[in-house]
């Protein structure tokens, strides 16, 4: 029991999909107008109207370094997570899911940590696989801090 | 292939033979529509024209225009020239009653503060939030291929609404008159007053009645809030506009 965890899978591209604990996924939204950001990241898409709070939306796939040419239509869902570092400064902030995140439980023998694969990102904490499925566990720390600091003036 | 079709604050009076885009549109056209070289991409300016272009460039910070030509069927604007004046709801809730307004051709909507919003903005705040609520109603424009911006006014109180408004409509669901029996004056152009998730106060109410307000009912029914724009806004252009065939609607 003690060994399970609800697991949410993002998908962020074909063949690659984000894990999370659901605890961090505060809601999976359809897509809704992103607002224009003034800011010069790829990977920061703009910012979305959420239970009235204007969050900021990411494409983890493009921050790191794929080249997807999908435009982003009404195709597309919105994970809102909740941030778990800098909670005070950037409650929470929503990430692209091509297609629908899927709820998983996951035990400590279900999932392998791939060591030996190189992880060519900051924002990738690690990456595992779950029954065959390969995933990118997020470094959230580097991500909100990132983040907070392109998306929010310096005080 | 669908055209991407955004709304460029430009005033653009001959085109000019190529056009440079920066800052955070040209961040929308790459990132979110990611707009390839060759690509048409249509937009409209402030003054409700509807441009073709085709993209030439996609820079980092910069997206470069050609082949720009004014649109030859221009979008044209509702026949009915309709402003809400909605107690402000809550957040999701308000956002909900702009994009529908855009969407049916509402002209201007002018958030208000009533004695029973549920809604409390700071009022260092309504600046902020009275350009989110422009920036929705941009989207709708966009997405409903309307070249007109709904304007969106600053957070005002009702009372103040109130003074300059003369011929008003207030909904309310124990008023007399129905919309098939509006009021010629009102066929054409209508100022209609929504109130917010508790309805209008008494006090309110006697003020609409001191203005010689007309009170319509649309049915028997109490609506929630963001259910009335798009209603109210259909239920229009049923009788008096876009819904009926051209040449009724030009009498």
């Amino acid at each position: 029991m003690s060994n399970e965890i609800r697991a949410v899978l993002i998908p962020i591209e074909e063949d690659r999909k984000l894990l999370l604990p659901n605890a961090m996924v505060a809601e999976v939204l359809g897509m809704r107008s992103i607002n224009s950001l003034d800011q010069d990241e790829d990977w920061i898409l703009g910012t979305v109207s959420w239970r009235g709070w204007d969050i900021p939306l990411i494409d983890f796939a493009v921050l790191t370094g794929s080249n997807t040419e999908q435009n982003v239509d009404s195709s597309f869902n919105l994970a809102v997570l909740k941030s778990i570092n800098h909670a005070e400064n950037m409650p929470y902030f929503a990430v692209l899911s091509r297609g629908i995140p899927k709820l998983q439980l996951i035990s400590r023998g279900d999932m392998q940590l791939h060591e030996e694969k190189s992880i060519n990102h900051n924002a990738i904490a690690s990456l595992v696989s779950i029954q065959d499925e390969m995933a990118d566990i997020p470094n959230m720390n580097y991500l909100e801090s990132n983040l907070i600091a392109l998306t929010q003036p310096a005080a | 292939m669908r055209i991407s079709r955004i709304y460029l604050p430009l005033q653009l009076g001959q085109p000019d033979e190529t056009l440079v885009i920066d800052g955070s549109k040209a961040h929308y056209l790459r990132n979110v529509l990611r707009v390839k070289p060759q690509q048409p991409l249509n937009f409209f300016t402030p003054e409700g024209i509807e441009y073709e272009a085709k993209i030439s460039a996609v820079e980092k910070r910069q997206i470069t225009l050609f082949e720009i030509k004014a649109s030859s069927q221009q979008p044209r604007p509702a026949s009915i020239d309709t402003t809400l004046i909605q107690g402000i709801s809550s957040s999701d809730r308000m956002d909900y009653t702009i994009q529908k307004a855009a969407e049916l051709g509402c002209k201007k909507i002018m958030p208000v503060l009533t004695d029973f919003c549920s809604q409390k903005i700071p009022a260092h705040k309504f600046d902020k939030k009275h350009a989110h609520w422009q920036a929705v109603a941009l989207s709708g424009c966009e997405q409903s291929g309307r070249a007109d911006l709904l304007e969106v006014s600053p957070i005002m109180p009702i009372k103040e609404v109130i003074e300059t408004v003369v011929d008003g409509i207030y909904l309310e669901p124990g008023a007399q008159t129905f919309l098939q029996n509006l009021p010629a004056q009102f066929h054409r152009q209508q100022h209609i007053y929504i109130g917010p998730e508790g309805g209008f106060s008494p006090t309110e109410l006697e003020l609409f009645e001191a203005k010689k307000y007309t009170g319509v009912q649309i049915g028997q029914r109490v609506l929630r809030t963001e259910t009335v724009a798009p209603v109210i806004l259909s239920a229009l252009h049923t009788l008096y506009g876009d819904f009926m065939p051209p040449a009724e609607s030009k009498q």
